[in-house]
């Protein structure tokens, strides 16, 4: 105990807080950006931190991280592009609150409920990590393929617009997820001779153009404001933000505790967590109707779960040495080089770095509050000002130097620019652009969930066996029978009462 | 029989996706059974849903509300967009970043703003381009192109 206090008060070093803030600052400002990815933040500043102390180096990782996530919630409020694939859900409710003039209230909702996320993510991992890590390895390829089929039914059943249509585009994401070099076998498919293609679809110049050039091309014909104005006071809307998030506690926990959970399963990360926290919400909801229209619990279940996933998402990345998300890879590679052992012991041998770790966490969680408040507004002040005119054309600029980063090749460029034309077309025939960005974030995990549980079926001799009759998985499938068929059995029984 | 269609944005796609699923399926095929296994999964999901897509536009139609758009505004914003991502490692970021950008400033002004405002909107919008070039080139260490041509003078 004493130790633990000993690490609580080596975090608490100016030098720590010094880095902790500055990590928060950079996080959310990389984050916001879209095309800027919380794991480029995370990579770009592992050298400068092998001159650190160790716990330092880490504190500084982990507070980028946390900054990064939350700074994906911007973007996706004020311009329709989420910042990051964790943030597609924070889409759904947050930019038509902007669009009502609501966009200083959804900034402040999405702070704290990212505050509340990282909070609970960051307990979860200080108190029960061991035990909590033993879970994920119960989830083995059959549950991580039901694992992602989940998030797509549930995105394409709670997205607004046409059920059949997100279903289609879910399909369509994963049909863009194959092309490439296939994860099992190893076949090129669908590059039709077309070598850039083989390493697949970039995800993230994707997911800008499929969100960001519908947005540019409607915000070009459109008349008069890009965002109204909110006809309250200017202030923070501190107490009326606190007083929705207080009053929506329990589901905020809720949210943070599928966030937690989903960031334990390795490779599952923020994108599921938010989509599944959006979807428990929805359905436990009074205000089910208002889902999609500018409702702060939806925002609210998103942002608490993606920034649990941060501490979740260390649980098996500390204890397993198998990392959560594609952030927590990178920083376990810095905790290799400074020699650092994850594993079992790692809680008892190295036990300083680690807690002292845990709450640098904690700290820059604590930081990103008052920093994500203060910042958030200004954003959103300088977002209102900004006239459509100048808008524009900083988007389009985002959007090519955001694409251009991802590998310094033009050709991201070209394909962002593509995809947003056809997801503008797209769009346009009803098809929502955030199906078939969670088809193609979540295809591998999918198609390797599902070949490698078809040849573990094979071998057995029970191919149906394997993908059906595992505990969890038919958990799972139980979920995905009701995301699908509960909405229309609903709508059927309404009827059936009304006549 | 086009007139008996309800939906008819509805038919065309859901046609169009079952002609693609076919392709996709028969570009599965050539694969081996591990590579092909997922795609023939998908393809056959997709094509159940076209097809019920398909019926469904026969019976009823789900309007899309879709906002009205200025076609010469979105073709020439369309235009200027891909110039400025074809020229970008021709002639440089900043030069193509600056004349595009200014273009774009000039579709969205129309006849309707002071001339004035629009200088105005430019100046800023140079020094946001520059702010953000040097702060991604020196800070974030992203190499972006200086420019074919120029690098040859």
């Amino acid at each position: 105990m004493t130790n633990i206090f000993a690490d609580f008060l080596s975090s608490l070093s100016l030098i720590n807080l010094g880095l902790a803030f500055s990590g928060v600052l950079a996080g959310i400002i990389i984050g916001a950006l879209p095309g800027l990815s919380a794991t480029m933040a995370v990579a770009i500043l592992v050298p400068f931190t092998f001159a650190l102390e160790p716990s330092s180096g880490l504190i500084v990782l982990g507070a980028i991280y946390t900054g990064a996530i939350f700074g994906g919630s911007w973007s996706a409020i004020l311009i329709n592009t989420p910042g990051t694939p964790s943030a597609v859900a924070t889409t759904f409710d947050g930019y038509p609150m902007a669009k009502n003039g609501n966009g200083d209230l959804a900034m402040s909702i999405s702070c704290m409920s990212s505050f509340i996320g990282g909070l609970v993510g960051v307990i979860c991992l200080a108190l029960f990590a061991p035990p909590l890590a033993s879970v994920s390895l119960k989830f083995g390829p059959t549950e991580y393929f039901w694992l992602a089929i989940l998030g797509l039914t549930l995105i394409s059943t709670l997205a607004e617009g046409d059920n059949i249509k997100s279903l289609i585009g879910a399909c369509i994401g994963l049909l863009m997820s194959m092309i490439g070099v296939a994860v099992v076998g190893g076949d090129i498919r669908m590059t039709w001779n077309i070598s850039f293609l083989n390493s697949g679809i970039e995800i993230v110049s994707a997911m800008i153009g499929l969100f960001c050039i519908p947005v540019i091309l409607d915000l070009t014909s459109m008349k008069g404001k890009h965002l109204s104005d909110s006809e309250t006071p200017k202030n923070l809307r501190l107490k009326e933000s606190f007083l929705i998030v207080f009053k929506k506690k329990f589901e905020a926990v809720r949210g943070a505790l599928i966030g937690t959970f989903i960031g334990i399963l390795p490779g599952a990360g923020g994108s599921i967590a938010s989509i599944v926290s959006y979807g428990e919400a929805k359905r436990a909801s009074k205000n089910k109707d208002n889902f999609g229209k500018g409702e702060p619990e939806g925002l609210i279940a998103s942002e608490t779960a993606n920034n649990a996933t941060v501490g979740g998402g260390f649980i098996p990345t500390l204890c397993l040495g198998i990392p959560g998300t594609p952030p927590d890879a990178v920083i376990l590679g810095a905790l290799l080089v400074q020699g650092i052992r994850t594993g079992d012991t790692l809680f008892t041998q190295q036990s300083s770095i680690v807690y002292t770790f845990i709450f640098g966490l904690f700290l820059a969680t604590i930081i990103m509050l008052p920093l994500g408040l203060l910042m958030g507004r200004y954003a959103y002040k300088s977002i209102i000002k900004i006239p459509k005119e100048v808008l524009i054309p900083i988007i389009i600029f985002l959007t090519i130097i955001g694409s251009y980063s991802i590998q310094n090749n033009i050709l991201n460029v070209y394909f962002m620019f593509f995809f947003g034309l056809v997801g503008w077309i797209l769009n346009r025939a009803g098809f929502k652009a955030s199906p078939i960005v969670l088809g193609l974030v979540l295809g591998q995990i999918a198609e390797q969930g599902f070949v490698q549980a078809y040849i573990i079926g094979n071998a057995q001799d029970n191919i149906l066996a394997n993908y059906f009759a595992r505990p969890i998985s038919i958990i799972l499938v139980i979920f995905i029978l009701m995301g699908l068929f509960l909405p229309a059995l609903k709508k059927i029984y309404n009827r059936r009462k009304n006549v | 029989m086009f007139k008996l269609i309800k939906d008819k944005i509805s038919f065309i796609s859901g046609v169009f996706f079952v002609i693609l699923s076919f392709i996709l399926f028969y570009e599965a095929s050539t694969l081996s059974p591990f590579g092909a296994v997922f795609p023939f999964a998908m393809t056959s999901i997709l094509i159940i849903l076209s097809i019920i897509l398909i019926v469904r536009s026969f019976r009823f139609e789900i309007k899309v509300i879709n906002q009205k758009i200025s076609f010469i505004k979105v073709i020439l914003l369309i235009a200027v967009f891909f110039m400025w991502i074809y020229f970008l490692e021709r002639a440089g970021f900043v030069i193509t970043s600056l004349i595009s950008f200014n273009l774009i400033v000039l579709i969205n002004s129309g006849l309707n703003i002071a001339i004035k405002r629009i200088v105005l909107y430019m100046i800023l919008g140079s020094i946001f381009i520059f702010l953000l070039y040097f702060g991604f080139k020196n800070l974030l260490l992203v190499p972006l192109p200086e420019g074919l041509w120029l690098r040859d003078l």
